[in-house]
Formats: C-alpha cells, structure tokens, sequence
C-alpha cells in the first residue's frame, strides 16, 4: 500500500524528523510505503483545494494551522472524531481548537510555535545597543544597529500568509484586531513597519522575504542584526554553530508602550487525512498521524522541527531537557491567539486583506491609511457576505 | 515568400490530371452506383474529421463553455467538489468590475501589451535590419537570439528575478558599477519599477519571435528592388521607408497580431518574477484571475475575469483572420 503525504515543510531539521519517522513507520507496517510531495509554502493550500475539487487528495497531509477549516468545508477531510484512540485530553487546547470544524476534529497539531524577535549578540554589544522592548527602543535599536555591511533588523513582509502572521504581534499587542484594520492600533503598527524600512533599518527587500529560509539566511549571513522569526530556526542555526545566550539572544515582539501585553498568534500545521483513498487507506494514515501522538515520537518530531510538544504533559517533559532559549517561547505561546479566532472559513481572504495592505503601504504604492482603508472595505465585505 | 496559412494550392497541370485509371477496381467489384461511392467518401471524410472535432471539443469547447458557466455560480470551498454550484447571475460579472484591483489588472494588462508589443518590434526590427547585413558571426548571432525562445517563460521568470534583486542583484550591480546608480534601485520592491522589471523580461522574451519572422521577410525583398530605388538616389531611410516596409507589410501585420495574442495571456513569466506583486501592482488579467480563483477560490470571479481576456481574444480573432486574407491577398498580387 502506498501513501501519499503532501507538506511544505523545508527546514533541514524537519525534513530530517520527519524522514526518521517515516522510516520508523514503514518498518513497523511492512508493505507500506509513505511517498512524499512537498510543494512551497504559498502553494500548498492551492494544491490541497485543488485536489479536492477534482476528489483526489492526499492521503496524509499537513496543512498550515489557519487553513484547516478552509480545507474542512470542502468535505474531503476525513473526521477524526470517531477515530479508534482519538482524544483531544491532555492537549493544549488552543492547539486542538483549530482542528475543530463544525463540531468535529479533523486533526492533530504537529506542535505549536510562534514568533520572536532574535538577535545577534556579538552586533548588539558592537553597537552598545540593549535588546530592544518597545517600539521607540525598536526603531532606535535598527537604527544604530545599521551599518554599511548590513540592516538593523529583516522580517518578512512577502505576498502571503506568513507577512500577516509576522505582523499580527505588533497589531495584537497593540489592541488591534483582524477584522476592524483601519483603526489606530493597525495604522501605528503599519507605521512602524514602514518607519523601519524609510529608515534604512531594513531592506526594502522583505517585501520579497519568506521567513524562512529567506529571513534567516539574512541573519545568519549577517546581513541583518535581528531578526522576526520563530523557534523552528533553532535547529538550523544550531548546526551553523549558533547558539543561544552565546550567538543569538531572544526577547518577545516589542511593545509599542511599556506595560502591552504580547499577544502572538499560535503558529503550527496540522496532520489530516484526506477523504479520497479507500477505507484501508484512510486507517493506515489515520495510524500514521496517530502514531506521532506517543510520546517518544513526540520528542522527537517536535525537537527536530523546533515547535513545542501540544500535549502538556510532553512539554513540560520536553522543557526540562530543552535549552533556555525556549523560555520566550514557551510563555508567549501557551497563551498564543488561534488566528482563525472568529474568522474560520474567511481566515485566509481577511489575510491577503491585510499582507495586500502591508505591501502597499511597503512599496509605496498607497498611504498606510488608504492601504488599510481599502483593506477594511475588502473585509467587511468578506466578513458579511 | 513565406508560407502562410491558407496559401494558394499548387494548380499546375500535373497536379490535376485525374488519377490513373479506376476502370480497372470497378471491372472486378460489382458495380455501385455513383451516388453510393459519393456517400461513402462524405462519410469517410466525416470521419477523417471526427478526430479534429473531437480535439476542439474536448481541448477548447469545453473548457470555454465551463468557464462562462462558472462565471455565473456562486462557489466556495463548501461547494468545491460538487459539480454544480447555485446560480449567482451576473454577480461575478459586478464583483470583477467593482474590484479596483480586477479593473486595474484589465488596464495593466492592455499598457502591458502595448508597451511589450512596441518594445518587442523596435528591438526585433532593429536586429533583424541588422542580421540582413552581411558581417562575420551573422549566422552564430542569427543562432544565439533565440535561446530565450528555448527557455521555459517560468524559469526566464525566475531569472529576471535574481537580476533585478535589490540586495545583489545583477542589474543594480552593473548599474553601480558604471555610475548609473548611486545605490541599488528597488526593481522588484516599487510598483513602478516592478511594471516595468516585467515589461522588460517579456520584451526580451518576445524579441526572437519578431527577429525570426521579419529576418525571413527581409531576405525575401527582391535585391533588384533596393537596387533601383537606390539608383534612383534613394537614401538608406528611404529605401526602408518606400520599398522594404511596403513589402514586408503583411508580414509585420500578423507579426503583431500574434504579438497580441501572445502577450495578453502572459503568466508563468509574471509568477515566476513578482508573483503579481507588491500589493498587486503588476497582477495582469491571467495572474489576478488564477489568484481569484486559486488563492481565494473565488471561481466565479476568476472565471468572469478570464471571460473579459476570452473577449479581448475573440476580437482579435476575426482580425487575425482578416488582416492575414486580406495581406495574402495582397503579397500574391504582388509576386505577379
């Protein structure tokens, strides 16, 4: 029996976990054999509703957290409700809300993760410059931080998905929301993204930039002094010699006045199965994903991909013998928004709203009030009808 | 002269002579009547046809007919794998007209091809005038212009874009290097300069096609022509101006019809360069309707936005057709 698994995954260290436990299971069921298609993150959701259109999905696939009920309304997810061993105890369960689609479970998380700002040690002390915890010290930090060899800061504002949950810290923490975007939270934050850039604190160029690896290329080539980026980078800047409190240092997304709470979204794929394969199919994926959920496995998918356990008793296990360059993470994430909070289904059409808006205001094609205004009347048309 | 479709049939006397004797076939089988053999080679012709039919069902008619029918339904990802969707009327239709971005792209997308179109036969002209002359390599530099007609447009896209690449990118380099610029310049990163970074990419791509088919043209003026216009003490501009265009003028006729044609449904090259961005500002019609109907499967609107483009095609159907009756017409006059 073949099984066919579609992801984007491209990070050194998942591709790794992932193929170490692909092995494992093939081992275990012989006969079965996992092939795997990965496509680039801003195709994959693409290609999954495209196949469900045509009814001929994937058996297995992980799909980007905030996708899930998008996929889930096109009926070719397999529920994993009434699946045998199905559980949803133990979980962490902000992670376990967003596999819930009308009532019923469609998946289980990879892991959680969210994002940071991390920073180049040896470029802060250079340029006597203390890590940066609101928005002014932010813009002060990037400033003093550029020089002729590289940027003050580099995130990512590229035509996706992953531009939106970049700057969803900065709107959240701030008091604003997805839905009502041309209010002052959302204009300031916009505007301090756009400061960065008109600085020279940051290359133009993140209008181009996915996170990862384009991001943190930037950082670990030195072209940029911090950096927006989440956990799932440890493994790689680990095997280039990075370590954290030596080479790199982490603080949460500034504020924009002391005293905001950081709200990050919960970042994160899920695993589904797909509706289309035939019933031996279906228990067989149904066995992979759920194969992933011991403990053992667990550990070992979540530490090669960087993210945090979503079982908590796993975590707490796992940070115990983790390093301290979880502890940001771990804090912010527990408490981290599901970014389909309220939007389900529209999540998807309210983001490229805004990553649109992001990018206007970037480029310079439009003001940040006529880039967010234009974005507001695009969801509120999505969000009623 | 170059074939062209539809070129006059070969009518000299052998090619009519009747067939040799058939007397001998119908001595041995019964005799039919002619109105049976006549029946009998219509149905034989129907059938050498059902192929081509079938062709332009499945691969054109369909498709095309799908498309307006999706134009008209309200779908979602709900409704994706069905194969009906409920009937939305004309509101695809008010939704594509009503979206900046949709009518911007409408526009874009008729600059683009003017721009690309102008750009593409100066250029192309230019080199084809110049490989008529006779200099050493002509033939390795006849050779040599068209490798980007050998490139997939995807990867010629995903070329462009490393040149034109704000931090390191070939094109500020050069441009730095030689003072043109005193710090790299945002190609990818501006809305203007992005237009015009695709603009650039496609010209190059389609200069080939104008170098190849007007170079063909060219050598098919008669050098007694040049010759006597120039002994009548025509200027090299003159020679041009009167005696060289006027020949090759159907030629440059359907050159940019199927310019045209080739250049409003421009994609992969797009994608593969600014993916239609930042914020839009270079989605053509195909980019913004793939991205309507395959980024917010919104497949009506992405189907009412690809109907405008199949409009667009259509005019320039009958014009293609006229326009190369009408220069055919025109070169058989005056090879006589």
């Amino acid at each position: 029996m073949t099984l066919t698994e579609l992801d984007y995954f491209s990070a050194p260290g998942q591709l790794q976990a992932l193929s170490a436990y692909t092995k494992k299971f093939e081992a275990a069921h012989p006969g079965v054999t996992i092939k795997r298609d990965e496509v680039p993150y801003g195709s994959l959701i693409t290609k999954v509703l495209t196949d469900a259109s045509a009814h001929d999905m994937p058996n297995l696939l992980a799909v980007d957290n905030p996708d899930l009920p998008e996929v889930a309304a096109t009926g070719q997810l397999l529920p994993l409700s009434g699946e045998k061993g199905f559980t949803t105890s133990g979980y962490y369960s902000s992670a376990m809300n967003e596999c819930l689609y009308h009532g019923k479970y469609y998946c289980y998380p990879v892991g959680a993760n969210s994002v940071a700002l991390i920073y180049n040690t040896a470029m802060l002390k250079a340029a006597h410059v203390a890590p940066p915890t609101t928005w002014a010290q932010l813009v002060t930090a990037a400033k003093e931080l550029t020089t002729s060899k590289h940027y003050g800061i580099a995130f990512s504002a590229i035509g996706d998905e992953e531009s939106t949950w970049q700057f969803e810290p900065f709107l959240w923490s701030n008091g604003g929301n997805l839905t009502h975007i041309d209010t002052t939270p959302a204009t300031q934050a916009v505007s301090l993204w756009q400061q960065l850039i008109s600085d020279g604190s940051a290359s133009k160029a993140v209008l181009n930039w996915g996170q990862t690896p384009d991001v943190t290329e930037q950082f670990l080539h030195g072209q940029a002094a911090m950096m927006v980026n989440g956990p799932w980078n440890f493994p790689a800047l680990n095997q280039q010699g990075w370590y954290y409190g030596k080479q790199f240092g982490i603080v949460p997304i500034p504020v924009r006045v002391p005293g905001q709470k950081v709200v990050v979204p919960l970042g994160g794929e899920d695993w589904a199965v797909g509706a289309s394969g035939s019933t031996a199919e279906q228990r067989m994926a149904w066995q992979f994903i759920d194969g992933m959920q011991q403990p053992t496995a667990m550990l070992q998918m979540v530490k090669g991909f960087g993210y945090l356990p979503a079982k908590q008793a796993i975590a707490r296990q796992y940070l115990k013998a983790s390093g301290p360059e979880w502890s940001v993470f771990v804090n912010q994430t527990l408490n981290a928004r599901p970014r389909t909070l309220g939007l389900g289904a529209n999540y998807a059409k309210v983001s490229q709203a805004i990553w649109t808006a992001l990018q206007a205001a970037l480029s310079g094609t439009s003001s940040v009030s006529s880039a967010l205004s234009a974005a507001q009347s695009t969801i509120s048309s999505i969000t009623s009808g | 002269m170059m074939s062209l479709p539809g070129e006059v049939p070969d009518v000299s006397p052998a090619a009519r002579e009747p067939r040799a004797a058939p007397d001998r076939v119908t001595r041995v089988r019964p005799r039919r009547s002619g109105a049976g053999i006549e029946r009998r080679q219509r149905l034989a012709g129907w059938l050498f046809l059902v192929p081509a039919i079938a062709y332009v069902l499945f691969a054109f008619a369909v498709p095309t007919l799908y498309n307006i029918v999706l134009s008209f339904e309200k779908s979602s990802p709900a409704v994706i794998g069905n194969f009906t969707a409920p009937f939305a009327g004309v509101g695809n239709y008010r939704q594509v007209f009503a979206d900046p971005t949709s009518t911007s792209a409408i526009l874009r997308t008729l600059t683009f091809t003017a721009g690309s179109l102008l750009g593409q036969f100066v250029i192309g002209f230019a080199i084809a005038l110049l490989f008529n002359l006779r200099f050493p390599g002509r033939s390795f530099g006849r050779a040599l212009i068209i490798v980007p007609w050998l490139l997939p447009l995807i990867v010629t896209g995903v070329i462009f874009k490393f040149l034109f690449q704000l931090e390191g990118g070939a094109v500020n380099q050069v441009l730095m290097a030689v003072g043109l610029a005193s710090h790299p310049i945002d190609w990818l990163d501006n809305p203007h300069l992005g237009f015009l970074s695709i603009l650039i990419a496609n010209i190059w791509l389609g200069v080939p096609f104008f170098v190849v088919l007007l170079y063909s043209a060219l050598q098919d003026v008669p050098v007694q022509l040049k010759e006597a216009a120039h002994l009548d003490g025509a200027g090299p501009w003159q020679r041009l101006r009167y005696v060289v265009v006027p020949i090759i003028l159907p030629v440059i006729e359907v050159v940019l019809l199927l310019g045209f044609v080739f250049t409003v449904k421009v994609f992969d090259l797009v994608i593969g360069l600014t993916d239609g961005g930042p914020a839009n500002s270079t989605q053509l019609i195909t980019t913004w309707s793939y991205n309507l109907s395959f980024q917010q499967f919104s497949f009506g609107a992405g189907a009412a936005l690809n109907n405008v483009l199949l409009m667009l095609a259509l005019v320039c159907a009958p014009l293609y057709l006229f326009v190369s009756r009408h220069s055919l017409q025109r070169s058989v006059g005056s090879d006589r």
